[in-house]
């Protein structure tokens, strides 16, 4: 860099920290006195009564005349409130001045009473209409679900903490039609992979924004589920076109808690549960030796296999061990959360904090999370509001030794365990660890006992994350539906992983400990201002959003490895290392500057339209290239207010929807169209010799990848919205997708960033709620969505190819396909003949000879390999059932994917290789010359087209969710001055239901094995208690 | 008015932001990277890209399977004769052998991606400016070097291929197999211009040289004058040119006196290991691809964490799991047997006579913990053996004088106590006992003092040296080339064995290498009348065994089905070796990546 651009950058740098000192000296600092005044006066008002004058009476029914005990009756604009008794009856005391009652109660709509001279007042509470009435955000607003033109799902608080999920994304499974989120792998503290209505990306991920309290780029697993109010997905182009370029994965919009008006409200939500292990069926010593021994011994008798006395004598004595079970146990997960929030009509607050504790099923390995939160917003006067949030959290996430699982799924059953059990330890060369045998009597160097490689101070891999997300703004309400609102929020991620790897670990052996330490720093602002301006006039109204917003990331990382440690100090004392072996540090910086509009309009509340328009510049892209402008607009027709429809007597609610949009993603990675050098080393007679050399083609005509997308959308309510129902169809097509295009290696790179295809998502979601029963005792509510997807690559690479092999993609296929030759059996022991024309042998793995040719072969027009399937799924459905019945409560979820082929990582894996006698394997039926099966090759013959038979349907069908719950009874609370205690018991993933559970170690993900943990179910007890 | 001093206030901090300028707001500066544009434009900026095309060679002698595999001394895995399942792919020439290979790739895009180093750096040149255009004349025609080797392995492996001359900066998908005529055309021009402009002795030893040059002009004339299916443009004059250029090598690169010295020190015996310094550095080598202690430099970048250094002193196989080893340390090192001699290689040598079959195997294996009732028998659990420290427990005999009766070792009725293993025995692939091993560890390479690992080995490899210029030059005569300064083809060639074997000694090799039974000998010493092609081949597998050049020798020669038909244990026993195995199938990756797909090679 040269010297005018360090001038320029710290120029740019000292601007902004001058506004920023501007912003902070001139406005909260003159007002810092006045926000610490509120907390303090809210603080000291818990508890304290107003002056007491006069006193209502009155009891409060629902719409059959049926009492309700328990409802919130508060004399607005105060903190002020009683409850109903068991009959339904009230009594309060107000001010002499106060002028309204205000009676809420869970699933009745809010009822403000005003107060005139009478004393009593009798109310009839109306049952909430469901969702309508809902508000639900839309990106720099709000909007209520009935005033809503394009495709937005939501999630409320009760639905996000039913299952205790650790990470919130996996509160979204199975609960919004059209959004897909997979496990990554089954450790603690593990994220989640979220598409939404399909893949749309070929090489970069097609990952949602996230938006948290109206911060863009926010990660999900920083959260604590717990703090979390809504999480809407915008869904359709319409929805996200407010966030043009970073829209057209969907958007997913996170809403912290926040205080609400009224009496002070403490709750604890708390659960302890245990996870339980599933292990793998592996041979045991005895199928093992049977299968290396007998099996081939009665192929060859000439073939000896060599066993060590000691696992002979195990394999005779009928022993056997399971290694997976060695280094797995059940395993504790716990969490707690305290949250206090009220306020009063001039102020309110929210503070909360949580711990969580999940362990993993593998031994010493765990996750734990703190997290603290903190908002205040605060009417300063007529005209003024402000507000602030402060969100922390911390976590400390351990995952042992890559090594353990892949170890122990390695290890052969007919080892020992203990080295005092060694009949010999010399014939293995067997050392004492801590009392373990390290060659487990097998003598095979490649493979340590697992149950050592457990042991923290030998191993430790550890990450530590600090999380901040702060938020603070100022809105001005000079005029009557006028808002002018600015925001500034940063957010600060730090995170430090340590690879500490001691002598008695795999990778060390007999070598001095080893240790990597790696530090992330991500820092990002985000400076919003909004507009938004309201008008009614008679039958005409008119919402207008306009919103300017820049955002500027920042992620900055160095690295140290190390080895050759002296001591075990863990990756403390890096500096006293023998040897150093890599270090690094880099900065990668993005910025995106956006203006924004959104106009809508409704005419006598049944005819919506909504426009909207985002364009968006973008530092990641080429010059002239950058900015890009994306539209989207949006019809409604509320049918069920038109008199013809309300006369059919047939639907309770009727809205048709109709939208079109376009959406872009900038994911390409910052620095992409230029080109670098990268560093190379050598030596020259022992003089290093550093040199650089070209890393990749640049591309200089990077531009962003857009997606139009069509929605068109049906929402129905009968029997007074008992049940509801909303379809929609979606057709979306992705262009000028970015690509690492894979190139001819002789241009001497392999790949290069580009423009290059087009893909179509299409689908239909479903969602039915509909409440079965309700009475005064009995409700019972059902809630189904259901999916489908199809997405189809429509061009590559500018429509001049419509194969490209290298990278699996074929035009009218499917992302993520899998193109091999298609599995067609076992070559049996009457096919002899047959096989050995394709030089193959009995036991060995057919595959169909697509073109009869005699012969198979991958060569150009006469390629034997096909299109087997893909790993996006055809349809997934989520139902859940909640019944209540008197103080109990009782829900089940099943939740399913179907039509998702994954080449199986357990086989593809040493657990399904049988060739070799070296490890341990899948307890597989495979075939021998006595068991002439089609499941699996023989133990000697797997080649050449043995990965033929990994590529597997994972489809599944799972029982992710039981709860029963006990309230208890209202009397017994009001003694006790609480207002709600819930019991309950909770079995989690306890069912799944899949073709074939052996190849499978959990259908939802394909797992990588040995980098992750086992599955498990989880069984918890829980407590909620609100005061 | 309070209201109005807050909304000048936003107005001001709109404004300012907004002066900032969208355009500055939006640059993207990166600070870690750097761009060639902005890096290659001056002497220092340009020495670093010439010195980047030179990692790239320790990746290349890594691609041993697609050199040392598959050929008359050397298979992928090892060999008995009751074996179950099947030998390697490369070994077998079978259904497996074919474009999706990974070694064809791996090989394919590390010598195309030195092509493109090199291009940029021959490219760049012309816009840079030296103080002293003799070492920019020298860095160019470093590069030319570097671009002809690659250039060169290609042409041999794959026969027609792509031929870029310049640098990438668009992607083309379009590809096209230029003929191998031409590829050698360009090879003979560049290095005809290096060799021109190389000084003798480079500025930094590791760097090409003059030397360098004319080893490989000799190489690439003798190769092409053999004419591969008439293909490369030959002609008999090329052996003319091969004998003149080896000629001029074997003038300025004098043998070393010892065949030993070329290779890293170090005893048999780890209990009495050598402890000493290393110096790869000797008056033989003509051009040696550098490794040092430094692990910040010594990296493969096709492997850049867990495989650094020179592999070639771990990957000949070994005996890991003898009684009395502790394990994975550094006395014996890592046991990779990825190059498995063939059995009828074993029989090339004069075990006795020949210096360079002592050096080559380890032929006794020590106790190096002490042992005690090691129940050694698979059928007698009260048959038991301890050994102290330092006892032999392993001992492989030479395959001319195999063992027999009380010279046995106990497992097998004889009077040592420790296994004794014929060649004839390792054939069968059935161990006697827990005692037995197989089979000899090759020890050629071996390194001591290493930490055990997964290679590290810090001695240069010689990818030239002056003893095979006496080769080129003695097979350039055998194929029609006269005036070789020293004399006929046997002189080139018993000058590389007297080092061997002692002036005027008689070495005998096993007169049917490939029938372990046949104790028939003859010798291999050369006269105006015998010498040979064969012999010469038999010659450069002793000498230059396990270095990286036998397939090439093989094929040039077009002695390559014969002789691994003949002496690899798999293409002798199932093998589907034929004609059109010459030439490698183009990998399945670059024809799928390329538009219109480019031809396979014939036979694929």
């Amino acid at each position: 860099m040269n010297d005018s651009k360090i001038a320029e950058k710290h120029f740019l740098i000292q601007k902004r920290s001058l506004i920023k000192s501007i912003f902070f000296k001139t406005y909260f600092m003159k007002h810092f006195f006045k926000l610490t005044l509120c907390f303090a006066v809210l603080l000291s008002s818990v508890g304290y009564s107003w002056a007491q004058q006069r006193t209502i009476t009155g009891s409060v029914t629902d719409p059959g005349r049926v009492t309700l005990p328990g409802v919130t009756v508060i004399e607005k604009g105060t903190v002020n409130g009683t409850v109903t008794d068991i009959d339904g009856n009230y009594s309060i005391n107000v001010s002499a001045g106060a002028n309204t009652l205000v009676f809420s109660f869970v699933g009745m709509l809010n009822q403000e009473v005003a107060l005139g001279s009478s004393s009593v007042y009798n109310v009839q509470l109306e049952q909430e209409t469901i969702g309508l009435e809902e508000v639900v955000a839309i990106g720099y607003g709000t909007a209520k679900k009935r005033d809503i033109t394009g495709s937005v799902g939501s999630v409320k608080a009760d639905l996000i903490v039913r299952t205790n999920p650790v990470q919130p994304a996996s509160a979204l499974q199975g609960q919004v039609a059209g959004v897909n989120v997979k496990k990554i792998n089954s450790r603690p503290g593990s994220d989640y992979t979220i598409d939404i209505r399909g893949v749309h990306s070929i090489s970069f991920s097609s990952e949602p924004l996230v938006v948290i309290d109206g911060v863009m780029g926010g990660k999900l697993n920083t959260l604590n589920p717990s703090d979390i109010e809504t999480m809407d997905v915008l869904k359709d182009a319409s929805a996200t076109a407010i966030y043009g370029a970073r829209g057209a994965n969907g958007v997913i919009l996170v809403t912290t808690k926040k205080g609400k008006e009224g009496k002070t409200k403490v709750t604890y939500d708390g659960y302890t549960g245990v996870k339980t292990p599933q292990i793998p069926d592996l041979m045991t010593a005895q199928e093992f030796y049977h299968a290396y021994n007998d099996v081939v011994l009665a192929e060859n008798p000439n073939a000896k296999i060599v066993w060590t006395q000691q696992q002979q004598a195990n394999v005779d004595a009928g022993t056997s061990v399971n290694w997976v079970d060695e280094v797995t146990d059940p395993a504790l997960q716990t969490s707690h959360v305290i949250a206090l929030s009220g306020g009063n009509e001039n102020s309110t607050h929210y503070f909360s904090t949580g711990y969580l504790n999940e362990k993993g099923n593998l031994l010493n390995t765990g996750y734990e999370r703190y997290s603290l939160k903190g908002s205040i917003d605060s009417k300063l006067n007529k005209i003024v509001n402000v507000g602030f949030t402060s969100y922390y959290t911390f976590s400390v996430r351990n995952t042992g030794s890559l090594e353990t699982l892949r170890s122990a799924y390695r290890a052969r059953p007919t080892g020992t365990i203990l080295y005092k059990d060694l009949i010999n330890p010399t014939e293995s060369n067997d050392k004492d660890v801590d009392g373990y045998a390290m060659w487990m009597g097998i003598k095979d160097t490649q493979v340590p006992n697992p149950v050592m490689e457990t042991n923290a101070d030998n191993y430790l891999d550890e990450t530590r994350v600090s999380s901040f997300l702060g938020n603070g703004y100022v809105e001005l309400t000079p005029l009557e539906g006028l808002s002018i609102k600015s925001s500034l929020s940063a957010s600060v991620f730090g995170s430090r992983r340590g690879d500490y790897r001691g002598t008695n670990t795999k990778s060390r052996l007999s070598k001095l400990p080893s240790a990597v330490i790696q530090n992330e720093l991500n820092t990002s602002y985000t400076w919003d201002n909004i507009l938004n301006y309201k008008i009614i006039t008679g039958l005409h109204n008119v919402n207008v959003t306009a919103a300017q917003s820049a955002l500027q990331e920042r992620f900055e990382s160095s690295g140290i490895q190390v080895e050759n440690l002296p001591y075990n100090s863990g990756f403390y004392a890096v500096n006293t290392a023998a040897t150093i072996n890599g270090v690094e540090s880099r900065l990668v910086e993005r910025s995106i500057l956006s203006f924004m509009g959104r106009f809508n309009y409704s005419y006598n509340d049944k005819y919506l339209l909504t426009v909207t328009g985002r364009y968006d510049g973008s530092s990641v892209l080429a010059e002239g290239n950058k900015w890009a402008f994306f539209p989207s607009v949006a019809v409604a027709w509320r049918a069920g207010e038109e008199d013809f429809i309300k006369n059919m007597n047939l639907f309770s609610d009727l809205k048709v929807r109709l939208s079109y949009g376009q959406v872009g993603n900038d994911v390409v990675s910052p620095y992409s169209t230029q080109a670098f050098l990268s560093q190379t080393a050598y030596d020259f007679d022992g003089n290093a010799a550093y040199g650089y050399a070209p890393s990749n083609i640049g591309n200089a005509d990077l531009k962003w990848e857009k997606s139009s997308e069509i929605n068109v959308g049906l929402d129905l309510g009968f029997v007074k919205n008992r049940i509801m129902a909303s379809i929609e169809y979606y057709d979306k097509t992705t262009e000028d997708l970015i690509q690492n295009v894979a190139i001819p290696s002789s241009l001497g790179f392999s790949a290069v960033t580009a423009n290059v295809g087009k893909i179509m998502n299409r689908g239909l979601e479903v969602s039915l709620n509909t409440v079965n029963i309700q009475n005064k005792d009995l409700r019972w509510t059902t809630n189904i969505n259901f999916s489908t997807n199809h997405n189809e690559i429509l061009e590559l690479y500018g429509g001049t190819v419509t194969r490209d092999i290298a990278n699996s993609l074929f035009v009218g296929e499917s992302l993520k396909t899998h193109y091999y030759y298609e599995f067609d059996g076992i070559w049996q022991l009457d096919e002899k003949e047959e096989a050995a024309k394709y030089g193959q042998i009995s036991g060995s793995v057919k595959v169909v000879d697509q073109n009869n040719d005699g012969k198979i072969s991958s060569s150009t027009d006469i390629d034997d390999r096909v299109v087997l399937g893909n790993e996006l799924p055809k349809w997934m459905a989520g139902i859940n059932n909640t019944v209540n019945y008197k103080n109990w409560d009782f829900s089940v979820f099943v939740y399913t994917r179907q039509g998702v082929m994954y080449r199986n990582s357990l086989l593809s894996g040493t657990m399904g290789d049988l060739a070799s006698n070296r490890y341990n394997r899948l307890n597989l039926n495979y075939w021998t010359e006595t068991n002439p099966t089609n499941d699996y090759y023989g133990v000697w013959q797997p080649e050449p087209y043995r990965q033929a038979i990994q590529y597997m349907e994972a489809n599944f069908f799972r029982i992710s969710n039981l709860t029963l719950g006990y309230s208890l009874p209202k009397n017994v609370l009001d003694r006790a001055k609480i207002s709600n205690v819930r019991f309950y018991v909770q079995a989690n993933n306890p069912f799944v239901f899949v073709k074939d559970r052996i190849m499978w170690m959990d259908p939802e993900y394909n797992s990588g094995t040995y980098q992750d943990d086992v599955p498990y179910s989880t069984y918890i007890f829980g407590l909620n208690l609100t005061f | 008015m309070k209201k109005f001093k807050i909304y000048s206030f936003i107005l001001a901090f709109v404004l300012v932001f907004m002066g900032v300028g969208c355009e500055d707001f939006l640059k993207e500066t990166p600070i870690s990277d750097i761009t060639a544009e902005s890096y290659i434009v001056n002497e220092s900026g340009y020495e670093d890209l010439v010195k980047a095309c030179y990692p790239a060679l320790r990746d290349i002698i890594l691609q041993f399977p697609l050199v040392l595999h598959g050929t008359d001394i050397f298979q992928g895995s090892g060999w008995n004769e009751k074996v179950v399942g099947e030998g390697p792919a490369l070994d077998l020439y079978d259904v497996r052998y074919n474009s999706s290979m990974g070694d064809l790739a791996t090989f394919w895009d590390i010598l195309y991606k030195e092509i493109g180093r090199t291009n940029s750096a021959i490219e760049r040149s012309e816009f840079i400016e030296y103080t002293d255009p003799a070492k920019k004349a020298a860095r160019v025609s470093e590069a030319k070097f570097l671009r002809a080797l690659s250039y060169f392995y290609l042409v041999q492996e794959w026969g027609d291929v792509p031929m870029p001359l310049t640098e990438t900066v668009t992607p083309d998908q379009n590809v096209i197999r230029v003929p191998s005529a031409e590829v050698y055309t360009q090879i003979l021009k560049d290095l005809t211009e290096a060799e021109a402009a190389l000084p003798a002795t480079a500025t930094d030893y590791g760097r090409v040289t003059k030397g360098a040059a004319q080893f490989l002009l000799a190489r690439v004339y003798l190769t092409r004058g053999w004419n591969f299916n008439n293909s490369l443009g030959g002609s008999a004059a090329d052996f003319k040119s091969a004998l003149t250029w080896a000629d001029k090598v074997i003038a300025a690169y004098p043998l070393v006196p010892q065949y030993n010295t070329l290779f890293p020190k170090r005893n048999t015996n780890p209990l009495n290991q050598y402890t000493g310094s290393q110096n790869a550095k000797n008056s033989e080598v003509v051009f040696a691809i550098q490794y040092s202690t430094d692990v910040l430099t010594y990296g493969n970048e096709s492997t850049p964490s867990g495989n650094p250094g020179n592999w070639y002193h771990s990957i000949f196989g070994g005996q890991e799991n003898l009684v009395g080893n502790p394990g994975r340390t550094n006395d014996y090192n890592r046991f990779q047997p990825r190059n498995v001699p063939s059995p009828a290689a074993y029989r090339l040598w004069d075990p006795q006579k020949d210096s360079r079959y002592k050096h080559n195997f380890l032929d006794v294996i020590y106790a190096l913990k002490k042992v005690t009732d090691y129940a050694y028998s698979y059928t007698d659990p009260n048959a038991k053996v301890s050994y102290a420290v330092g006892d032999t427990v392993a001992y492989w005999t030479p395959w001319n004088m195999p063992a027999s009766g009380a010279e046995k070792g106990i497992d097998e009725g004889g009077t040592k106590n420790y296994a004794v293993m014929n060649l004839i025995d390792e054939i069968s692939g059935v161990p006697s006992s827990r005692l037995t091993a197989f089979p000899i560890t090759t020890f050629k390479f071996w390194e001591p003092n290493i930490e055990y690992g997964d290679g590290f080995g810090t001695f240069d490899f010689a990818l030239f040296r002056s003893a095979e210029a006496y080769l080129i030059a003695a097979e350039a005569i055998v194929k029609g080339a006269t005036g070789g300064t020293l004399g006929g083809a046997e002189v080139y060639y018993n000058k590389v064995l007297d080092r061997a074997v002692g002036v005027g000694v008689d070495p005998m090799r096993a007169k049917v290498p490939e029938d372990l039974t046949s104790m028939e000998t003859v010798s291999y010493r050369a006269t105006p009348s015998t010498i040979s092609i064969d012999m010469i081949l038999d010659e450069s597998a002793r000498e230059l065994f396990g270095e990286f050049n036998r397939w090439f020798d093989l094929k040039r020669t077009g002695k390559l089905i014969e002789r691994t038909e003949r002496m690899n244990f798999w293409t002798k026993n199932k093998g589907t070796l034929d004609e059109h195995h010459l030439l490698r199938p183009i990998p399945q990756s670059e024809i799928d990546r390329s538009q219109p797909a480019i031809s396979q090679n014939e036979g694929y």
